[in-house]
């Protein structure tokens, strides 16, 4: 005769065997002593289980234990509600987020105001602050102007006939392309 | 002083004790089973409810409540074991004196008591942590195959496979241990 395994008992007496399994088991205990005295020590086990549901281990002062799980619970959730809140208001301080978002939300406009404004012009030196004056020049090769050996030269090399004039603190000069016929009028004004 | 807290406020707290008193026991006692140790079931119990409470709005059915509770407890209690090796319960010797928890316990109940918590301790301690959890979930807190299977995230014929094992095994430690 063929017997069930320990498994199969076991799980027959806590009644988790599929219904063909469960028939089987229970055609072959009427016939095997063996094997109901496993089953029978399998359902005292699971009584003895099921009546220490609620034993408590010995040295454990319950109500002791449980006020300080209680407590620690509460604490617990309390920390953990406080780190989700932002850090002012962890603190006690709803007011001093804007009171310091404030400066340096100025000091950023104003960084971007200066910024977008024109590079700040030099001042010239007063006419004739220890400087030599300004030389205007007008002659064939061209007009230009120039102060302590530095200036610069409009030529008109094919120029046939240049007409010039002298206003104030500026010459001019027209003249005709020799080869194109184009008429170009130069001014120069000194400062 | 606690006049000053908003009624909805009180009112929260209030069911926050009210679900920590009915189900603190069951708990610390499912998670003490798991991993053998007072200390550390407390502490474990204190983070069970914590992750709880913090999804309060799930809890508000009280069967689902209670079996979600004890998914995570079974679940904090096998990362527990994971992370620290395997369950250590301590010798009946350095236990400390039973506090009278029951004054009206005679010395023989008292004994007895004691008798029956070592052969519990020392019967699962033969297990490994998914067969001891999945015979407490089945056999002391009498939970169906199908919801200790959900709570342990293994199939049907994996539970079954763990129940039958832990019975077996605790039978033998039964039988070796009969004079």
């Amino acid at each position: 005769m063929s017997h069930p395994t320990n498994a199969r008992l076991a799980l027959y007496a806590g009644g988790e065997l599929g219904p063909w399994a469960r028939f089987r088991v229970a055609r072959h205990l009427p016939r095997c002593l063996q094997c109901r005295g496993e089953v029978d020590e399998f359902r005292r086990l699971r009584e003895f289980l099921e009546g220490e549901r609620g034993e408590l281990p010995a040295g454990v002062d319950w109500s002791e234990l449980a006020a300080k799980v209680t407590v620690n619970v509460r604490r617990g959730l309390a920390a953990s509600q406080r780190a989700g809140e932002p850090a002012w208001e962890r603190f006690g301080m709803p007011w001093r987020a804007p009171a310091l978002a404030l400066p340096v939300l100025l000091v950023v406009v104003a960084g971007w105001i200066l910024q977008s404004l024109p590079p700040p012009l030099r001042p010239l030196p007063a006419p004739g602050a220890g400087l030599s004056p300004v030389v205007l020049d007008a002659g064939p090769a061209g007009i230009g102007l120039e102060r302590d050996g530095r200036g610069f030269r409009l030529l008109h090399p094919r120029a046939e006939e240049v007409v010039f004039s002298v206003r104030g603190e500026s010459v001019r000069s027209r003249y005709v392309d020799g080869e194109t016929g184009q008429v170009t009028i130069s001014h120069v004004y000194a400062e | 002083m606690s006049e000053a807290v908003e009624p909805v406020l009180r009112d929260s707290l209030e069911w926050q004790s009210r679900f920590i008193s009915e189900n603190l026991r069951r708990i610390f006692l499912l998670i003490y089973r798991i991993v053998g140790n007072v200390a550390d079931a407390q502490d474990l119990a204190q983070e069970v409810f914590i992750k709880a409470l913090q999804r309060q709005e799930q809890l508000k059915e009280t069967e689902k409540a209670t079996h979600w509770l004890s998914r995570i407890a079974t679940n904090t209690a096998i990362d527990f074991l994971r992370r620290h090796g395997r369950v250590t319960f301590c010798d009946v010797e350095d236990l400390p004196e039973p506090v009278s928890s029951a004054p009206s316990e005679s010395p023989e109940q008292l004994l007895l008591r004691a008798e029956r918590e070592t052969i519990l301790e020392e019967g699962l301690q033969v297990l490994t942590a998914r067969e001891r959890a999945a015979l407490l979930l089945r056999d002391v807190e009498g939970l169906p195959a199908e919801e200790v299977a959900r709570h342990l995230h293994c199939s049907q014929a994996t539970v079954r496979s763990h129940i039958a094992n832990a019975r077996v095994k605790f039978r033998r430690y039964l039988s070796r241990r009969k004079p």
